[in-house]
């Protein structure tokens, strides 16, 4: 795209005067006056300079929420008259926290650095770059985009700190590691016994077996693991508030921060999200898969209106026998929530419901005004917990007052 | 953007048309058409190379082919004499004003047409040439070709032969070639001496086919211009008939005592072979910056397009990176009002907290009668509310919801 500006109007205007002057007068004064305008526009558009070559470097392409990552961008051009001007676009979702992202330059090897932040979640594309080739007058330039994208992965910010210290109060009713007084394939010794065929050779105690004069093999405890599944409410009603603090963003960190936790003690963590779609990630451990657990909650948006009764409908054949469920939703605009809430109590599921309350952070945009049809929802809402909570559920009534480490506290309470 | 749509389109008509305009003005002016005949770079029985070659012989000659409108810078324009032979056009009002001024100035005009289209510029020196052709019973061979002995130039004794020509009338001048007086005008191109009495009538009588506007233009150190109204005696077929040739140079040194520069107009003769389309570019750009009319007609191009260069213009904006986090989103409280509409929702809210505290489930809470939960609400207000969406009379919705929401079980 090329453009000219109001300098280059206000030239060519005079220069059209002063020959129109010219002719109407013939007056040669007027001529070289016209013809001395047209000349240094036409000598100052040959002068626009050339394409730069434009190179990105990421301080990293992977962070989490509210880290700052540097970028370093190089341009390579030939040294020459005129100037650019560089925009290194950026995601609408990224802040700029140091220096600028757009720059005045002469034409030649140039750099410049600049600082981003990431408040939020996602796959933040950086660039590409758009250069505005100036001629010396900038009177006219030249625009174009280059294609140099980078992509910025913004994992949801997580308290992992707090979930490996946390200690699991009752083993058989919440989600941790259980050793169990049987035998299994844990590394704990639990007891000898004959070797039978079928055995690895590996498991031989040679010292017992030369003492007893018949092969002998150990026996180890076996470690129980639990799994645990996260039903996370993505609907579009889940994006109420701003666009950092909702529902759906305080339910994806505490997602991720609690499986932090579950796969560090050995337990394996599945996901379940529905809002225009339903997509079941079945359970996965160790803590090598937090990676893939993180990239699925950083591509969550929020979007469709599918309910949570159709979603645990859809849902059931994938979810084992008594496995714990971790229910994150508004609660909002949705008839189905009780009867998929009993749905899973009745197939022995314990359930912990963690709730975000929608309402108060749609108060929030609201300036924290408590309206009428604030009040009537806050109490629809109490009666809906109340009834959840007589359901044998235990609900977490998360409301902006409090922060992550509150929410993932009261789950081990 | 400044400009909408509509108002480019217009501008652009409006430049479009003006364009249009210019260029036809300037086909029309430069696109002769008629061939080469009568012009000086024509050496066939048509052209005027022989009467060139004896200009030659006599001044400095220079070729106009682009337009007359040039003369206005004329340096010494007492010892010019201007040369224009069978125009096949007419000039234009910036060619006439030069030619008068150049004429104001002191210069010499030697203007040979009958075909009536110089009359735009010989009106100014008082003379006019005559539609219709002349005809006189003194010819030679065929009654075309009329044969005048009564010139009064100078010492130039001898006969003249002209070739179909026409006639001059004029007033405060003097006419230097007169025709016998059998000589009449065949005014309606029928061949015929008829229509004898009307004032515009073809009566035989003395005719003038040359004349000059003022004859004592040396004496007084003025302009003078000779309309002779038979270009073709300067053909080279003609010239060297009679004494036509003699006539020319004789005609060269009169109006050029003391001698100078001849100019020949070409710019009304079509230039023969490639060389016309250059003349006619030429041409076209000294139209373009001299003939008034297209002056104004530029000038209003120039003014239009300078106000449309500034009002489509759009000024680049600057770039700045703009975050989308400070959006906000609502779902439940859109309005953050309530009204009728709300009135089943606050009545369900009423009996699920009513429920609620007493520790009941749904199907037990609707197996009840209204007695009973009337008992549990305790509250007459908020049970009409409840069993049948009444209001007290002056309450509003929002006091109704407060009372709701204050209600506790007692």
């Amino acid at each position: 795209m090329s453009g000219f500006t109001s300098r280059a109007v206000g030239y060519s205007s005079a220069a059209t005067v002063l020959m129109v002057l010219a002719f109407v007068l013939s007056s040669e004064l007027f001529l070289i006056g016209g013809l001395l305008c047209m000349a240094l526009m036409v000598l100052s558009f040959s002068f626009i300079p050339g394409r730069p070559k434009v190179e990105r470097e990421l301080e990293r392409e992977q962070c989490f929420e509210d880290e700052t990552i540097e970028v370093l961008l190089k341009l390579d051009g030939r040294k020459q008259a005129g100037n650019l001007e560089v925009f290194d676009r950026l995601s609408p979702g990224a802040l700029l926290k140091n220096s600028s992202n757009c720059a005045m330059l002469p034409p030649g090897k140039r750099s410049i650095r600049y600082v981003i932040e990431a408040p939020l979640r996602g796959y933040h594309p950086v660039g590409p770059t758009s250069v505005r080739r100036w001629d010396p007058l900038w009177l006219w330039f030249s625009q174009g985009e280059i294609d140099n994208k980078s992509l910025l992965t913004v994992f949801p910010s997580m308290i992992t700190e707090k979930a490996r210290v946390m200690k699991i109060a009752k083993i058989k009713q919440r989600p941790g590691d259980m050793k169990l007084r049987r035998v299994g394939l844990g590394k704990e010794f639990h007891s000898i016994r004959d070797y039978n065929t079928t055995d690895p050779f590996n498991t031989i105690n040679w010292k017992a077996s030369a003492r007893n004069r018949k092969l002998l093999v150990n026996q180890f405890e076996a470690e129980s693991v639990t799994d645990v599944m996260f039903l996370l409410d993505s609907r579009m009603v889940t994006r109420v508030g701003t666009m950092i603090d909702n529902p759906l963003e305080q339910s994806i960190r505490f997602t991720a921060s609690l499986a932090a936790g579950l796969l560090q003690s050995s337990n394996r963590v599945g996901l379940i999200i529905y809002g225009s779609t339903v997509s079941v990630f079945r359970p996965v451990g160790g803590t090598s898969n937090l990676t893939g657990i993180l990239h699925d909650l950083t591509n969550v948006t929020p979007s469709g209106y599918n309910t949570m009764g159709a979603t645990v409908e859809y849902s059931l054949p994938y979810l084992d026998p008594n496995v714990p469920v971790v229910l994150l939703s508004p609660l909002s605009e949705d008839p189905t929530v009780k009867e998929a809430i009993k749905n899973l109590i009745g197939r022995g599921h314990p359930l912990t419901v963690v709730s975000p309350a929608g309402v108060e952070y749609e108060r929030m945009v609201y300036e924290g005004k408590i309206t009428p049809k604030y009040l009537l929802k806050r109490m629809a809402r109490k009666n809906l917990i109340d009834d959840i909570r007589s359901m044998g559920a235990k609900v977490i009534d998360w409301t902006p007052d409090h922060d992550l480490a509150w929410a993932i506290m009261e789950v081990w309470k | 953007m400044n400009g909408s749509r509509s108002g480019r389109i217009w501008i652009i008509v409006a430049i479009s048309v003006l364009g249009l305009l210019v260029v036809s003005e300037i086909a029309s002016l430069t696109l002769i058409g008629s061939g080469p005949e009568l012009s000086v770079k024509d050496g066939g029985p048509g052209g005027l190379s022989l009467a060139f070659g004896e200009m030659e012989g006599r001044a400095d000659v220079e070729v106009l082919l682009t337009s007359p409108s040039l003369l206005l810078e004329e340096d010494d324009p007492e010892n010019t004499l201007f040369i224009s032979i069978g125009p096949q056009r007419e000039y234009t009002l910036t060619e006439v004003h030069a030619l008068k001024k150049f004429h104001q100035m002191g210069g010499r005009l030697l203007l040979a047409d009958d075909t009536g289209r110089i009359n735009g510029l010989t009106n100014y020196f008082d003379m006019t040439v005559v539609r219709g052709q002349l005809y006189d019973e003194i010819f030679v061979g065929h009654p075309d070709i009329v044969k005048v002995d009564d010139v009064e130039l100078g010492t130039f004794s001898g006969f003249l032969l002209l070739n179909r020509p026409s006639s001059v009338i004029f007033s405060g001048g003097l006419g230097i070639i007169r025709t016998s007086p059998s000589s009449w005008v065949d005014r309606n191109g029928n061949g015929v001496m008829d229509n004898l009495t009307s004032a515009q009538g073809e009566a035989p009588g003395p005719r003038y086919v040359g004349a000059i506007s003022d004859p004592d233009f040396e004496d007084e150190g003025r302009g003078a211009a000779v309309l002779i109204s038979d270009p073709s005696m300067f053909m080279n077929h003609m010239i060297e008939e009679e004494d036509n040739m003699e006539f020319l140079r004789e005609l060269i040194d009169h109006l050029l005592p003391n001698g100078g520069k001849i100019i020949v107009d070409e710019s009304v003769h079509e230039t023969p072979g490639a060389g016309s389309w250059v003349q006619r570019g030429l041409s076209g750009a000294v139209f373009l910056i001299t003939d008034v009319n297209l002056k104004i007609v530029m000038g209003t191009i120039a003014a239009i397009s300078v106000f449309a260069l500034a009002y489509v213009h759009e000024a680049p904006g600057r770039h700045r990176h703009i975050h989308m986090l400070d959006r906000t989103g609502v779902a439940e409280i859109v309005d953050p009002d309530i009204s009728s509409g709300d009135i089943p929702e606050m009545r369900k809210v009423l009996l699920d907290k009513v429920r609620v505290a007493n520790g009941m489930s749904r199907d037990a809470f609707s197996s009840l009668d209204w007695d009973r939960i009337r008992s549990m609400i305790s509250h007459d207000t908020l049970y009409g509310f409840a069993r049948y969406g009444r209001m007290p009379k002056g309450s509003d919705l929002t006091a109704i919801l407060l009372e709701v929401n204050n209600w506790e079980k007692r």
